[in-house]
């Protein structure tokens, strides 16, 4: 015969086992950005990172931190040893999530580190959270891309293939200017003139 | 100590330590160094700790105010000698008869730990850049990076043991100025930090060198901060082991080892119950990273802002860093990481930070960064090799040289900017009714 007293000790047995279980969410990430292939260097973008959760649980429920949903990019340097990108968040837009930057250093002589994370509140089932970033690029021609990738701090997510999204960053070359023809022929005379005029020098010193 | 073999570069030397007259307080110590050099530094600050007697009433004239109790065992003795001229730091911390030593100077450093294969005899490292064990080499491309996740991280049993509580109050030393703002910490340490800082196999109670190297990173930190003039100190703080972090050794998996590390329950508990501003984690040296910690002022943010910024008190919930263990003595890791905790910037160049972080901390912090001049860097910029125990201050000088400049590298400045909230951060449960009032 269970009491009521003993009902209160199962249910909070119940409770506690359930406590610290990791639960299931699938998270999928998307980034929403204008076009990114013909920025110039320096040039600041906005864009936004969605949370979904297609469920079955909440992420991030058991959680101990009050943001416990995350959408990580890791910054390393280019080969010349600068970091061509970096990013914010978009202060002008109210928004729930923390953003934060923390750097990591390796053993010397490896290149730090940047993380970018922005921290989101749990998500429930079926729902979806937005956070809003800036960007500025800082290289001068080519593509650079990062990954974002987002992780619940207390879920394991059966399907992993929608976590990351690759943001791929492309600067316009600088245009070099062309030759017209008038100054193509006169480039030719003029090289032409300096090369009899470097030979009959060198004669006349025989 | 007396030396020494040969020079060569990242050498290591055998080395005595004269046990009997360190904890004494010379009142200088002459250290002979490869390449024949020698020098002469006065003592600056001394901690005693444990091990001393101090005068009483009943004592006959003359007695000093504190003297090393003839009748204790030099394991009894714990203990921090520390010097600061314009050539060196030098910081002696001994606990439990175990000493770790630094002399930084402005073209070389070497660090002293106990030669973990005799037990008995220590060892000095000629320290450089290129006498890190070599890494898988990093080419910098910006190809996408595999993630890692540990979601299975808190499942099973898990919890904190061996907690003790360390007193490092430098305020209590024989001379030295009076750091005002307290931060409390905690520092937990791994297994594999136990063994690493030289406690033996399969004896977890054997926790003498790990606490050595906790008790030897809290001096530096307090060295470095009262060697720049700045207020913050830590005074106390409490160390436990910790027996539930899966640590990855991936380049990105770290990231997510910090961020399992910061929603453990047993540490967030933990902290509650002690009261720390702060938490620093001790770990394994098979970690990418020597350290990985959240910068206070970075981009964008400033102490009125934006609700989700992550300055002053918004970032309580991330005052978390992580620290190789194998990275302190050589590399200050320790003191790095938490000086990016208090706020401090690395150096203003972009080869240590992004043009974007620059142009913005300069906005509201532009004093936030570190200094690098000449042979001289001081501890937030990322180059280690030759670091002296300072955090930039343009109000101090080593060497003839301005440790900081006015308005553009004052570590200190953002030091003092923060500390004071950081501070609040917690409570100590020992320090509600310090004034006995209830």
């Amino acid at each position: 015969m269970i009491t009521s007293k003993n009902s209160l000790f199962v249910l909070l047995l119940m409770i506690y086992c359930f406590k610290g279980i990791a639960g299931d969410a699938d998270l999928e990430i998307n980034i929403d950005h204008g076009s990114l292939s013909n920025l110039a260097y320096g040039e600041l973008g906005t864009f936004s990172i969605t949370i979904s959760n297609n469920g079955p649980d909440t992420a991030g429920a058991d959680a101990v931190v009050d943001k416990p949903v995350i959408a990580t990019a890791i910054l390393t340097p280019d080969v010349n040893g600068v970091f061509s990108m970096s990013f914010n968040q978009d202060f002008s837009i109210s928004q729930s999530c923390d953003f934060l930057v923390s750097i990591g250093e390796p053993r010397p002589p490896n290149p730090i580190a940047f993380a970018y994370q922005f921290y989101f509140p749990p998500i429930i089932p079926g729902e979806s959270l937005t956070c809003f970033g800036t960007f500025r690029v800082f290289f001068e021609s080519g593509t650079r891309s990062i990954e974002w990738v987002a992780n619940s701090l207390s879920d394991t997510d059966p399907n992993s293939s929608d976590n990351s999204h690759v943001m791929v960053f492309g600067v316009q070359p600088i245009a070099v200017p062309t030759l017209s023809f008038n100054m193509v022929v006169v480039l030719i005379l003029v090289i032409g003139l300096f090369t009899k005029l470097h030979f009959r020098k060198a004669i006349f010193n025989d | 100590m007396a030396a020494l073999p040969p020079i060569t570069s990242n050498a290591l030397y055998s080395v005595e330590i004269n046990f009997d007259g360190l904890k004494d307080f010379p009142e200088s110590l002459t250290l002979s160094l490869p390449n024949d050099e020698e020098f002469t530094i006065g003592l600056t600050r001394f901690l005693h700790r444990s091990g001393y007697l101090f005068r009483i009433d009943e004592d006959p004239p003359g007695t000093p105010p504190v003297r090393p109790n003839p009748n204790a065992e030099l394991s009894d003795f714990s203990y921090s000698w520390q010097g600061t001229n314009d050539e060196y730091d030098v910081l002696l911390t001994v606990n439990k008869g175990i000493l770790i030593g630094l002399i930084a100077g402005n073209e070389k450093r070497y660090t002293i730990k106990l030669d973990q294969e005799s037990e008995s005899t220590y060892i000095m490292s000629d320290v450089r850049p290129e006498g890190f064990r070599p890494m898988d080499p990093h080419t910098g491309e910006s190809e996408p990076l595999n993630y890692e996740f540990n979601p299975e991280l808190i499942e099973e049993d898990s919890y904190l043991t061996n907690y003790k509580t360390f007193d490092v109050d430098p305020n209590s030393s024989l001379r030295g100025s009076s750091n005002s703002i307290v931060i409390d910490a905690m520092v937990v340490w791994t297994e594999e930090a136990r063994v690493g800082a030289g406690g033996l196999v399969g004896d977890p109670n054997d926790t003498n060198d790990i606490e050595t190297l906790m008790i030897e990173s809290i001096d530096r930190t307090n060295m470095a901060l009262t060697n720049s003039l700045s207020n913050t100190v830590i005074t106390k703080f409490h160390t436990a082991k910790l027996t539930n972090l899966t640590v990855s050794n991936s380049y990105s998996g770290a990231f997510t080892t910090r961020d399992n590390f910061r929603n453990l329950t047993e540490i967030n508990d933990m902290r509650d119950d002690v009261g720390a501003d702060l938490v620093m984690g001790i770990i394994t040296d098979d970690f990418y990273f020597c350290g990985i910690a959240y910068v206070q002022s970075k981009p964008g943010c400033d102490a009125n802002s934006q609700g989700t910024c992550g300055v002053g008190t918004l970032f309580n919930p991330y005052a978390y860093a992580l620290v190789s263990y194998d990275c302190q003595i050589d590399n200050d890791a320790f003191v790095h990481e938490l000086g990016h905790l208090l706020g401090g910037n690395h150096v203003r160049n972009t080869t240590e930070l992004t043009q974007d972080w620059i142009d913005d901390v300069s906005i509201n912090y532009p004093y936030a960064f570190a200094r690098k001049l000449g042979s001289f860097t001081s501890i937030m910029s990322a180059d280690f090799s030759t670091r002296r125990l300072n955090f930039s201050n343009p109000d101090v000088t080593v060497n003839g040289i301005a440790t900081g400049v006015e308005g553009f590298s004052d570590n200190h400045r953002i030091f003092e900017d923060f500390s004071t909230v950081m501070s609040g951060f917690r409570t100590r449960p020992d320090l509600i009714f310090h004034d006995d009032f209830e």
